[in-house]
């Protein structure tokens, strides 16, 4: 009898301790995806959060806010999404611990290369699914874009690159960006909230 | 556990490798670093001009090179780069050598700059091709240039 219980007991244990593990990782798992955790708790990414308000992702084509995770976390939750979330995870916390940045003098020239790579192209298409128009489906796109396209999708040549690989500053405008001519009606809203204040 | 631990340490160090090296793998394979990779569409008429293109597709580099002697002077992007099309006498390549692009122009240069400092052609990494706008400071806006081709 004494064997019996000692052998079921690890094994409850076990299976409680490997429950509440399971339990609090996917509490972390939705918690650091959140707005406020990115933006304004613990990661440094206020700026980025101000610029999105901005942008034309501020809201989609029901009129509701887009989250950071929407578009730079992998959707589901495959592998895909769970080896980024290990990944930029780690680093991000390593990264907050020893060298604390502050995000307003942050050098983010080299990160836009950093967080292109985890823009899945799934992420876009789940908003725009048809290439040929917006996302609200009422405008059509240009005849450069028609082509451009065309080649993504491989009707007219093969591209490899993908949507980020193309669509830069769509959401974001680091102050070094905002000359180029592709971006000055998103620059031109940022610079108006900025003599507002 | 522990026991096994004890006994084989070695094996357990080696598994723990084996599986660092295939999740870096994996994201190396699932995430790749470099976007684009130099394809192109295939629309003739659009050969002719690079920029209308890519003023949206590269802004920065496109930008930087209309700001710069280069755009300033007109020498096109075919000059150095060849045309995607493989017509014309320079081959199309993203990434041009200096040794036989640069040199075209600037072979005097080259050779004093060899004969005084003993420098090897690599021009890029002084003097940005794109990036050399006339009124501001030259290396002011320098883009990483390791990963991605803007």
């Amino acid at each position: 009898m004494g064997e019996h219980k000692s052998k079921i007991r690890p094994a409850a244990l076990g299976a409680a301790v490997l429950a509440a593990l399971l339990a609090f990782a996917g509490y972390t798992l939705r918690a650091s995806s959140s707005m406020e955790f990115c933006s304004a708790t613990c990661h440094e990414m206020g700026p980025q959060a101000e610029e999105l308000r901005y942008s034309s992702h501020a809201l989609d084509a029901q009129g509701k806010p887009i989250s950071c995770a929407q578009c730079h976390i992998p959707p589901g939750f495959g592998p895909r999404y769970l080896a980024v979330k290990a990944y930029s995870g780690i680093k991000d916390l390593v990264v907050h611990l020893v060298q604390s940045p502050d995000p307003a003098t942050m050098r983010r020239a080299p990160l836009q290369p950093v967080a292109r790579r985890f823009v899945d192209d799934a992420n876009c298409l789940a908003c725009h699914a048809d290439l040929y128009k917006d996302a609200k489906g009422e405008k059509t796109v240009s005849d450069l874009g028609r082509l451009a396209h065309d080649a993504y999708l491989g009707k007219n040549g093969q591209a490899k690159s993908n949507c980020a690989g193309c669509h830069i500053n769509i959401a974001h405008l680091p102050a070094f960006d905002r000359r180029l001519l592709v971006n000055q009606a998103f620059a031109g809203r940022i610079s108006l909230k900025e003599a507002r204040r | 556990m522990p026991a096994f631990i004890k006994r084989k340490p070695m094996l357990l160090f080696l598994a723990l490798l084996l599986a660092l090296g295939g999740f870096f793998a994996y994201m190396a394979l699932a995430f790749p670093k470099v976007r684009c990779e130099g394809a192109h569409l295939n629309a003739p008429d659009e050969y002719a001009d690079c920029l209308e293109c890519h003023l949206k597709t590269t802004p920065k580099v496109s930008q930087d090179w209309h700001e710069s002697k280069h755009g300033v002077l007109l020498v096109k992007c075919v000059v150095c780069h060849g045309q995607p099309d493989g017509k014309g006498s320079i081959p199309f390549n993203p990434a041009p050598d200096p040794m036989f692009i640069c040199a075209r122009c600037h072979a005097p240069s080259i050779q004093r700059m060899e004969e005084k400092f003993g420098l090897k052609p690599e021009c890029e990494s002084c003097h940005p091709n794109h990036q050399n706008p006339m009124h501001r400071n030259a290396y002011e806006n320098r883009a990483p240039s390791d990963k991605t081709n803007f």
